[in-house]
């Protein structure tokens, strides 16, 4: 929960201000609870410690230490673009949700429609999904 | 002045968490957390980008979207991990190997 709100500390600072709310409420008020309902719905009251093996969890470590590293090599390797002088822009503060808002009515108006389409389905394909069976 | 370095590497950080939770966990809700750990590190390097090198909102888009299509996964895969507890009473990803021979 406190990676989340680092986050979305850190996308404040990108200026995306809309996207940190609307990370704060959807990742921790919702999946969060979510997951939080999942784990009081399958907890096991005589289950023993849910622990992994020690040669599982070195080899995961292992692997997981050598995609960081390889992440690491290519950040540092690559000449990214310069970056955009971005001072004079701080006086007309426009609000990012009324820039997305605008763009998403203009440009992305077509992925909006879908992912209204794929929430829909996610709900009803949940819905189905946890349905019993004795009817 | 913050570099784009540091926020890449802060999403890289996040990513190799992420995935060692997948990669360890035996818990099939801890999987998810971890599904979701390494989108929201896609995510900070999509509106990480769009801040840096992009002058309009592009990435910050592509990362609304993404949040949609995290919710809506974490939904589904929850309500599999429900189903898979009601018929076998267990979470322990390595004792649902039915399909094992």
């Amino acid at each position: 929960m406190f990676s989340f709100f680092g986050v979305a500390g850190l996308y404040v600072l990108l200026s995306a201000d809309f996207l940190a709310a609307v990370q704060i409420i959807i990742y921790i008020g919702g999946i969060l609870v979510l997951l939080l309902f999942g784990v009081l719905l399958t907890v096991k009251i005589s289950s023993v410690t849910i622990t992994t093996q020690t040669s599982q969890r070195i080899w995961g470590t292992i692997t997981v230490i050598g995609v960081f590293v390889l992440i690491l090599a290519i950040i540092a390797k690559n000449p990214w673009f310069p970056e955009i002088p971005r001072e004079k822009e701080v006086e007309m503060y426009i609000a990012q949700s009324e820039q997305m808002g605008l763009q998403i009515m203009s440009s992305y108006l077509l992925p909006f429609e879908v992912a209204s389409i794929l929430l829909l389905a996610a709900l009803i394909g949940a819905m189905f999904i946890i349905r019993s069976e004795d009817k | 002045m913050i570099r784009l370095e540091s926020f890449l590497i802060v999403g890289a950080f996040l990513f190799s968490f992420g995935l060692l939770a997948i990669l360890t966990k035996r818990n099939a809700i801890s999987v998810l957390m971890g599904v979701e750990l390494i989108l929201n590190a896609a995510n900070l390097n999509f509106i990480a980008f769009s801040w840096f090198i992009d002058f309009e909102h592009n990435g910050a888009l592509i990362a609304l979207f993404i949040f949609v299509i995290a919710v809506s996964e974490a939904a589904v895969a929850l309500a599999i991990v429900l189903n898979i507890y009601r018929n076998m009473r267990t979470v322990n990803v390595d004792e649902v190997d039915s399909l094992k021979k």
